[in-house]
């Protein structure tokens, strides 16, 4: 033992630095990819990240060491290319979800605080991990996709449109006019602060329906308020409507009795 | 005597003159404590907030000018011209225009100060500036176009364009869009509200810049609290990508 620390105690040495300068370097690197993650991905994906990049250092930083000690690291790196065929087969899926995560972390198609729609599910992204995502749903419960999904499926996210359409048709009596109702809708829709100055609201009539003229109300929210302007356009229609006296016309039925009906007082 | 409220605390003359445009005002003791009231006003119409006294009077809620943007939806302000500007070739040229403001309380003592209110009479209106796929949402106004200093008005703060036009041909202004919650705003002696001045450069190549002059508009006025931070980065210029 002394005899082989006498004749190789410089590749000792160097080993010994090598494994010090890769502490050094990796826990540099580990801080410095965090900082640089925080502000685009979650903590946690900041933090995976951090951690592999740490790692890999190291791990390389090991066989170089072992190397210049003498130690053959041939046959560990057959064993470890081994191991890693079989857990690949076995851990096909995670490694498939883990490679899209970091693609997804490249791509940024979406942040925390987006409303996406993947599949049938809609949600606001709370956390955006490596292996998977989280979303909660309008219901409140939270769905994890695995990233695999995320990247290979289409998705929408309805919070990066800058300016998002919200259209709804309404139909008024055939014997109304057009113009005072046109007039009435935008007029109503333009008094919101969250319906766009520019591009103007628009109503125009679309077609005859079975019950009076269909008109097509038509306006520009940002994205952000969306649902605040899809969940009361219907009701700023009908106010608008209401107050120049439109009726909004609904199908009537005219019945007719095969006998004639008898009701309490007698009366036909 | 003043005629505006902004530079002013919270006296009767300030609280009457917010009645008569629908906003009520009030502050009322309560020992160690403060209950500010404030009903009416956009964007939010009902405020209610407790503050403690003990360091602190009433003298110490002053009116200033604060940007008239909800920050969520954009910070950026589009000003429309009523009257669009042809510029001549290589030529500068200075207007005066009118940028929506809104009445901010601060909370003021010899360290530090702190916005605890701010609202408007009127509704913020946004629109789009570019094109759907790619523009952006900014806060929306129409003004008309002055060569003189023009009226002050409550809801409005006045500030200066310098328009310089590097070009080799005419060219038409009739929007001008900068970041407005990084400019500094300031108050004359009537109590008026003003930011400060903004150039709006054409290149040669007719490309449209604006930036923020970091000066006031007109000499001796008062400048108001800063309402970007001091590690927050002021961004002073804006490239005009979907034109001027």
């Amino acid at each position: 033992m002394l005899q082989w620390l006498q004749a190789h105690w410089l590749d000792l040495l160097y080993a010994i630095i090598v494994i010090v300068v890769a502490l050094f370097i990796s826990t540099i690197l580990e801080r410095a990819a965090k900082r640089a993650l925080l502000t685009r991905v979650s903590k946690s994906t900041a933090d995976n990240v951090a951690k592999l990049i740490r790692y890999s250092i190291l791990v390389v930083a090991v066989l170089i060491a072992l190397t210049s000690i003498g130690v053959d690291v041939t046959g560990a790196l057959i064993a470890g290319g081994f191991l890693g065929i079989v857990i690949g087969f076995a851990a096909q899926a995670s490694i498939s979800n883990f490679i899209s995560g970091l693609l997804l972390l490249l791509e940024r198609p979406f942040k925390i605080g987006d409303f996406i729609h993947v599949g049938d599910t809609i949600g606001m992204v709370v956390e955006i991990g490596i292996l998977s995502t989280t979303i909660v749903t309008w219901d409140g419960v939270k769905v994890r996709i695995p990233s695999s999904q995320l990247f290979n499926s289409s998705f929408r996210n309805y919070t990066a449109s800058r300016a998002r359409l919200v259209s709804v048709e309404v139909q008024i009596p055939y014997s109304a006019s057009i113009e005072k109702a046109v007039e009435a809708i935008e007029s109503k829709l333009r008094e919101q602060w969250y319906v766009l100055e520019e591009p103007r609201p628009m109503v125009f009539a679309k077609s005859f329906g079975g019950d009076g003229v269909v008109l097509e109300v038509r306006a520009w929210t940002p994205g952000s308020t969306w649902l605040m302007l899809y969940s009361s356009l219907p009701r700023l229609v009908k106010s608008a409507l209401d107050e120049v006296g439109i009726e909004i016309p609904f199908p009537q039925r005219v019945v007719w009795f095969a006998s004639p009906l008898k009701t309490e007082g007698g009366a036909k | 005597m003043r005629q505006l409220i902004y530079g002013l605390n919270l006296s009767s003359q300030v609280v009457s003159k917010l009645r008569e445009e629908g906003i009520t005002l009030k502050l009322e003791n309560q020992g160690s404590f403060v209950l500010y009231q404030r009903e009416g006003g956009f964007p939010v119409s009902s405020v209610r907030k407790v503050v403690t006294t003990t360091r602190c009077r009433e003298e110490d809620f002053l009116a200033y000018p604060v940007h008239s943007t909800q920050p969520e939806i954009s910070t950026n302000l589009l000003l429309r011209l009523s009257r669009p500007i042809i510029v001549a070739p290589h030529s500068t040229i200075s207007i005066y225009v009118k940028v929506p403001i809104s009445v901010g309380i601060y909370l003021f003592n010899e360290e530090t100060q702190m916005l605890i209110d701010s609202f408007s009479r009127h509704t913020y209106k946004y629109a789009l500036y570019g094109s759907t796929a790619s523009g952006m949402i900014c806060r929306f106004h129409r003004t008309d176009v002055y060569l003189q200093v023009p009226e002050k008005e409550l809801w409005n703060a006045i500030t200066k364009v310098i328009i310089e036009n590097d070009s080799e041909d005419y060219c038409e202004v009739k929007n001008i869009v900068f970041p407005v919650l990084n400019t500094m705003t300031y108050v004359d002696e009537q109590g008026a509200a003003y930011i400060e001045t903004i150039r709006l450069h054409i290149s040669r190549g007719g490309l449209g810049f604006t930036s923020l002059e970091n000066a006031p508009p007109l000499d001796g006025l008062k400048e108001g609290p800063r309402q970007f931070g001091k590690s927050q980065e002021r961004v002073v210029k804006f490239l005009l990508e979907f034109g001027f």
